[in-house]
């Protein structure tokens, strides 16, 4: 129950930062998707299940702010949340690189689906704009904050909590 | 990997993508007072706060950069600005007996007034957290009489309408959001068209424009007035480039906008109520 609550902080705590910081920390229009990552990382440190339910709640409030399609960043986020967390195994390791590169694959799989339902509901930006000017801008700016967001939720959960994945993590530290 | 193609990962996938399919069918068909449209106001309530919060201490450490890179700059501006304003306050003096003259000769004609809508100003407060998305939230809403529907301006030109209002808070999306769509008129010609967003900053599509038209660069663009939704000639920006496909029955028509949408501090949001229904349901 306490752990449950702990991660909705987390989520919540993100949710804001997304809300009022991310958008003045834009590079060439390109903001980096905070949500994503936590989703993402809390895949890979806690399992499936646990990446999908951050993903979902975060998904869902960031829907709620900013999207007319409420319901299609929820399933994003929590498909790379949960996807996250099947390749835990491999993806775990005291190198920063792998989850970097696993942050920017996400990234581009997640904006990926969004762009398909958007396709889906009528929606016409020419692709080649949304890979040059969205979609690759965003996977690079995710992938470099991914170590600054995996180092501050690793130590979170350290002093929270203590599954084995934390003490995996606290081993490379 | 044989625990990606387990039974129950595919239940999960297929649990996740019919809930959030579901939400998005009860959000599209509920009308403006559904319970996720409720959801998102006090979502946008909520933060809005914080949103203000960053956007004023950011705003205070770029003054203060601004007022240290250009001290010099300002020291001059602030004489010749001294020098201006006597000047203008010659001219107020003679335009308010102008302005005293038109009243009584109007009165005299019976002269509709021009300015038809008030206006009420507005800072940004939040920027789109979201690539997908190009909406801020402003610091004014229901209270300070602000309705949806109602389009925002900047410097005379429409950047985007009011969508979501909340009592001291509203949303508004940007012209170049992909959702946005503007019924326009190229002043020229009379062509009717419609403005598109394609999230690019200070560009958007004209579709809808024959391939027999005459329209050509520099040519102004103003909102159409029709279907009721915007006023009728607000200036929206002017055609940029024109260019011709020999697939399609129309011209590819792009108009450059003298507003950065990424840099929006204060709007006017125009108190015009619209002809549209909002509280029917999102469009």
């Amino acid at each position: 129950m306490l752990r449950a609550f702990q991660s909705l902080l987390v989520i919540v705590v993100t949710f804001i930062f997304q809300a009022a910081v991310v958008p003045h920390i834009s590079i060439m229009g390109a903001k980096p998707n905070v949500i994503l990552i936590v989703a993402a990382l809390y895949g890979i440190m806690h399992g499936p299940s646990a990446g999908a339910l951050a993903g979902f709640t975060g998904g869902l409030l960031c829907d709620l702010l900013s999207g007319v399609y409420v319901g299609l960043g929820l399933l994003s986020k929590s498909l790379v949340g949960f996807f996250a967390g099947l390749v835990q195994r491999a993806i775990f390791v005291e190198n920063i690189i792998l989850p970097m590169a696993a942050i920017f694959a996400a990234t581009g799989v997640s904006e990926l689906v969004y762009v398909v339902f958007l396709f889906l509901l009528g929606e016409t930006v020419p692709l080649k704009l949304l890979i040059v000017n969205i979609i690759l801008p965003t996977a690079i700016y995710n992938a470099l904050l991914t170590p600054f967001v995996y180092a501050s939720l690793r130590r979170f959960m350290v002093a929270n909590q203590d599954t084995p994945a934390v003490r995996i993590a606290e081993k490379y530290n | 990997m044989p625990e990606f193609f387990s039974k129950r990962n595919y239940l999960i996938i297929l649990g996740l993508i019919f809930f959030s399919m579901a939400i998005l069918t009860v959000h599209f068909r509920e009308g403006e007072n559904g319970p996720i449209h409720r959801l998102q106001r006090l979502v946008m309530a909520a933060t809005a706060p914080a949103q203000m919060a960053v956007s004023s201490s950011l705003q205070s450490v770029r003054d203060g950069w601004d007022y240290l890179a250009h001290f010099g700059d300002i020291k001059r501006e602030n004489r010749r600005l001294k020098m201006e304003i006597g000047k203008l306050r010659q001219t107020v003096g003679e335009l308010r007996s102008l302005e005293s003259e038109n009243t009584r000769l109007r009165k005299i004609v019976k002269f509709k007034d021009k300015a038809e809508y008030s206006s009420v100003p507005a800072h940004v407060i939040g920027k789109p957290s979201s690539n997908w998305r190009s909406s801020v939230v402003i610091d004014c809403g229901l209270d300070d009489g602000i309705d949806r529907g109602m389009p925002v301006v900047v410097g005379g030109t429409l950047v985007g309408q009011v969508i979501e209002v909340s009592g001291g808070a509203a949303k508004v999306t940007l012209l170049n959001d992909v959702q946005s769509g503007v019924s326009v008129q190229v002043k020229r010609t009379s062509e009717v068209g419609v403005v598109k967003g394609q999230l690019k900053n200070q560009r958007l599509v004209l579709q809808y424009i024959s391939r027999d038209s005459s329209i050509k660069q520099g040519d102004r663009v103003v909102t159409s007035g029709l279907g009721g939704v915007f006023p009728k000639g607000l200036d929206v920006g002017k055609v940029s480039k024109v260019s011709q496909s020999i697939y399609s029955l129309h011209k590819i028509v792009e108009i450059e906008v003298p507003v950065n949408f990424a840099d929006l501090e204060e709007v006017l949001v125009v108190e015009y109520k619209s002809g549209f229904d909002f509280s029917q349901g999102s469009k």
